[in-house]
């Protein structure tokens, strides 16, 4: 996932036939799916089944993958699309509409660093799907926010958008649970 | 904040290799799957039942048209000839029998 390029070329050598490159190509994309997969379903177990059944499908489909694209987005449609028939949510991944907040501040790079993580994960269990991928792709897995919009079918900007908010609204959670924990 | 951390994904290699082997197999394994195996359940039980019905399409009529013992017309029949398939096996027989 660090090298699109590397993954596009091996996504063309295994649309070839060559075995050995989608090898390559699983093992270079297991972690991404597998993020990807536990956000649309409730269990690891469940993701690690959605993760299987995406590579199966995506070896088989491979004809159809359009090598004068990027790989990445093409196979987390795959990863999605597996992961709604799994759970026929398909509700989950209504999108909450855009306003211009598209610009992050600098202060919010900083912001997650100060929270508590246990009350984070609690918190974080409590935003919206979507506002809750995007952080955890982001700020808790480190994957970049091109790399979550892959993931997520969206462009990096409305990742960068819902983990700004999912921040803000982290923030003000955290900031209600010890106001009413203090004495 | 560091991703060793807070992350859910697990840490161990060996993870990842087993969940990449096993999603290889099912991949590769698919690849081989036999035709019959794609059927699903339904589609068996769609094709029994379509032989269980040409089967007694079948037989039904061959029933309704054998004769029945002491019927006049099917002892006329039976006198002048033996049932069909008697005959065939009678045939057969003979013929290996002038073979040898």
């Amino acid at each position: 996932m660090s090298n699109e390029s590397d993954v596009d070329r091996l996504a063309r050598r295994a649309r070839n036939g060559d075995r050995h490159a989608f090898e390559v190509l699983v093992r270079r994309l297991v972690r991404p799916a597998l993020a990807a997969a536990w956000e649309l379903v409730p269990t690891r177990e469940d993701a690690e089944d959605v993760v299987q059944d995406t590579f199966a499908r995506v070896w088989r489909q491979l004809q159809r993958y359009d090598t004068t694209r990027p790989f990445a987005p093409w196979f987390f449609t795959i990863l999605r699309n597996v992961a709604r028939n799994a759970t026929r949510r398909d509700r989950r991944w209504d999108m909450v509409p855009l306003t211009d907040e598209t610009m992050v501040d600098d202060e919010e790079q900083g912001a997650v660093d100060v929270l508590e993580m246990e009350r984070i994960q609690v918190a974080v269990e409590q935003l919206s799907p979507m506002q809750r991928a995007c952080f955890r792709l982001t700020e808790l897995e480190g994957f970049s926010s091109s790399e979550a919009g892959d993931m997520l079918g969206v462009s990096d900007a409305t990742v960068r958008v819902h983990a700004h908010r999912a921040k803000k609204a982290l923030r003000a959670r955290l900031r209600e649970q010890r106001e009413t924990e203090l004495p | 904040m560091s991703r060793e951390t807070h992350t859910r994904l697990p840490d161990d290699p060996a993870y990842w290799d087993r969940l990449a082997e096993r999603s290889l197999r099912a991949a590769f394994h698919e690849e081989h799957t036999p035709w019959w195996s794609v059927l699903s359940d339904w589609s068996f039980a769609f094709a029994a039942s379509a032989v269980l019905v040409l089967v007694g399409a079948t037989l039904l009529p061959s029933q309704r048209s054998a004769p029945a013992a002491g019927d006049p017309v099917a002892e006329g029949l039976l006198t002048n000839s033996a049932p069909p398939a008697e005959s065939v096996l009678l045939r057969l027989l003979a013929m290996q029998e002038a073979a040898r």
